[in-house]
């Protein structure tokens, strides 16, 4: 499977301004229940994972995330992502002690764990690619972050 | 020669298996003989007790809770990229001191 495809428009947002990763949390979680994807409970459940088990990634020119959770608090899987030109500070995954400055978040909302697995293992290789990134932070609206998306996923599956 | 190599991260399947695919394709490249063993993070102390690991990679941080020399290495760098190579000469490190 193509992981982006569970990327819908409705669930992508440029240009986020949020304080806190927290703030931006509750942004993502209020788009996935609205969308049905999510249930109350999910919001609890990434806050916390991320509390344990940070999943701030420092790469070459910019900072992304990929916050998630246990299944159970997922009804249909789904991808939100958010793109912030301030960055929002989020503690890295190889160390709780460290910052790290993002721009980039993909938030799972996955139901399986083979999901999960794919998902992650899909997503390590795009963000290895900063031309792919950078396209994604600089996209201004809904419908160019959309376009830029189905590019990613195009390089995506032609590899 | 065989190296033992326990992959750890929050749950014990999705980043770890990144890393230890990742691991396990440049071993093979530089045919070096290594068996793998996956685990949590929270279960590090009862894991290490069943092997005897030459190292472990963690994606899900580098302070376990365990009492014990074993080198801990991040595996953030198989997610990322960043560090790839540090981390592999750090690996090599350890694979020669056990020649």
């Amino acid at each position: 499977m193509e992981i982006l495809e569970l990327v819908k428009k409705k669930l992508v947002f440029p240009n986020i301004r949020v304080d806190t990763h927290e703030e931006l949390f509750r942004f993502m979680f209020t788009a996935l229940q609205d969308a049905g994807c999510v249930k109350q409970t999910f919001l609890q459940g990434v806050l916390d994972r991320e509390a344990h088990f940070p999943t701030g990634l420092k790469l070459t020119q910019f900072g992304c995330a990929l916050p998630h959770t246990d299944l159970e608090h997922v009804i249909t899987p789904a991808i939100a992502v958010a793109t912030l030109k301030e960055p929002v500070l989020f503690k890295s995954m190889e160390d709780l002690k460290t910052i790290v400055p993002v721009n980039l978040v993909f938030m799972l909302a996955l139901n399986k764990p083979e999901d999960q697995l794919l998902a992650l293992k899909q997503l390590a290789s795009i963000i290895q690619n900063d031309a792919l990134i950078k396209k994604l932070i600089d996209a201004n609206d809904q419908e160019s972050l959309f376009s830029a998306i189905l590019e990613v996923k195009k390089f995506n599956s032609n590899k | 020669m065989s190296v033992k190599v326990l992959v750890l991260c929050a749950d014990g399947v999705a980043t770890s298996t990144i890393a230890l695919v990742a691991l396990r394709e440049a071993f093979e490249e530089l045919d070096i003989q290594a068996d793998f063993s996956q685990g949590r993070v929270a279960d590090a102390a009862m894991t290490i007790e069943a092997g005897d690991f030459d190292f472990i990679i963690s994606t899900a941080g580098m302070e376990l809770d365990i009492e014990s020399d074993i080198p801990i290495l991040s595996g953030v760098p198989f997610l990322t990229g960043i560090g790839r190579e540090q981390a592999f000469e750090q690996i090599a490190e350890i694979i020669n001191k056990k020649k």
